[in-house]
């Protein structure tokens, strides 16, 4: 464990999210990613694993994966054979929005191969079939309280990381 | 830096729970500890507490001190064992005569430090093993029908983890109040 | 009626209905993750204190006592 900063006269521990994470998420690698979609504010979302309506009745029309990946307000970088497509960013254009969401569409019915997280940048690299990368580089002092990312599990958990070095993963049944 | 990957070792192995790995590589950090006191909260729940010690901020408890980690068995039946020789066993239905005295024997525990934690995959039997051949070992009732967790642990990242009831876990800050 | 009522309660409980009790005077107070903890050893010192309740001879506490317990609990805290 590493210590990150002295609360009074408390040390908060930082948690080894390097380790617990992919332990958390292990089940998920070998999945294929079925929907690229983009929910309110542009959050990218990806859906693994089985599909199956949103219980919702105005959404019933729409599906969802087992697993559910939400990238929330972190920029991303989609990689083709070590190759940048593209990399958002906060301040990004409507029309640069619109030309990555487009390209990030390529990783649907692609498998998921690995995922590595970087222990002090948090850095999260999603390895696809076919050579494709989506990177995640959070902002460690974005101070919006919003979490880096999240993942609803079929085990009716949600992951959370983030905000900073914090993690948690919760029931949402 | 450091990188840790995850590679798919098998498709489709039925590992829907994975709750064993992954309680052990939450709490890994837990060994070597000392469990510097026991102690029983309400309802005669079994504490240890191990790490640091420090006061507690409320007023009224600022006398008392508490563990950097502190495991709470809840109503999770517990067993102590030296040098495989069965100390105790407790169950629900023990008598106040009965659960006096295994507040006593488990108070040997103090001061032993933590050398192992294992957890069963299928029974989610937990067993801590301390030094001078202790162990502290929990079987939770996975038909237990309370509602009430198998036990949980306050961790020094300011983190809750519980397990149970069945094959649940949760980890969040301990500071939700909501 | 009432010594019945009395009998049947201390039957029925046990440390799992201590623990639930703790768990759901919690939730009604909002009380999560450490000040549930802290909580239930402040009841317990309160017992020790000879502060405890009129439930048994262990000097638990009925689940009215447990809520103004809980009232205590918030306001020595200053919530």
């Amino acid at each position: 464990m590493v210590i990150t900063s002295v609360i009074s006269t408390k040390q908060v521990i930082q948690p080894s999210i390097e380790k617990i994470i992919p332990c958390i998420i292990q089940p998920m690698i070998g999945e294929i990613c079925h929907q690229v979609s983009f929910s309110y504010g542009d959050e990218l979302g990806l859906d693994f694993g089985e599909m199956s309506p949103y219980d919702h009745p105005k959404l019933k029309h729409l599906l969802k994966g087992s697993w559910r990946f939400g990238a929330r307000a972190s920029p991303w970088a989609v990689k083709h054979h070590d190759q940048t497509l593209v990399v958002t960013a906060e301040a990004d254009t409507d029309e640069q929005t619109a030309i990555a969401k487009e390209i990030v569409k390529q990783l649907e019915h692609k498998k998921l191969l690995d995922m590595t997280i970087e222990a002090d940048t948090l850095q999260l690299t999603m390895s696809f079939e076919d050579s494709y990368q989506l990177i995640l580089n959070p902002e460690l002092d974005d101070d919006s309280g919003l979490a880096c990312w999240e993942l609803f599990m079929p085990t009716e958990q949600l992951l959370t990381v983030g905000p900073g070095y914090f993690w948690s993963c919760t029931s949402i049944s | 830096m450091t990188v840790t990957s995850v590679l798919k070792t098998s498709l489709g192995s039925n590992n829907n729970h994975n709750l064993d790995k992954i309680i052990l590589v939450i709490v890994q950090a837990l060994i070597g500890e000392t469990c510097n006191q026991v102690s029983f909260s309400y309802g005669d729940e079994l504490k240890l507490h191990f790490g640091e010690m420090s006061p507690y901020e409320h007023p009224k408890l600022a006398h008392l001190l508490k563990g950097s980690w502190r495991f709470g068995a809840r109503a999770t039946p517990w067993t102590v064992k030296h040098n495989d020789q069965t100390l105790v066993v407790t169950a629900e239905a023990d008598t106040d005569e009965q659960t006096a005295i295994a507040k006593e024997i488990v108070k040997q525990l103090e001061h032993k430090k933590l050398l192992d934690l294992t957890i069963e995959a299928d029974t989610l039997q937990l067993t801590f093993s301390f030094g001078d051949n202790y162990q502290l070992v929990l079987e939770p009732e996975l038909d237990d029908d309370s509602g009430l967790a198998y036990w949980e642990l306050f961790m020094p990242t300011e983190q809750l983890l519980t397990v149970g009831p069945g094959f649940f876990w949760g980890c969040k800050s301990i500071h939700e109040r909501y | 009626m009432n010594c019945a009522y009395r009998i049947i309660s201390c039957v029925i409980m046990g440390k799992k209905r201590d623990l639930e009790q703790i768990d759901a005077i919690a939730n009604e107070f909002h009380l999560r993750g450490k000040l549930r903890e802290d909580f239930g050893e402040f009841i317990e010192e309160q017992k020790s204190l000879g502060y405890g309740g009129s439930l048994n001879a262990k000097r638990d506490f009925t689940y009215k006592e447990l809520r103004q317990k809980a009232k205590e609990f918030l306001e020595d805290r200053g919530i």
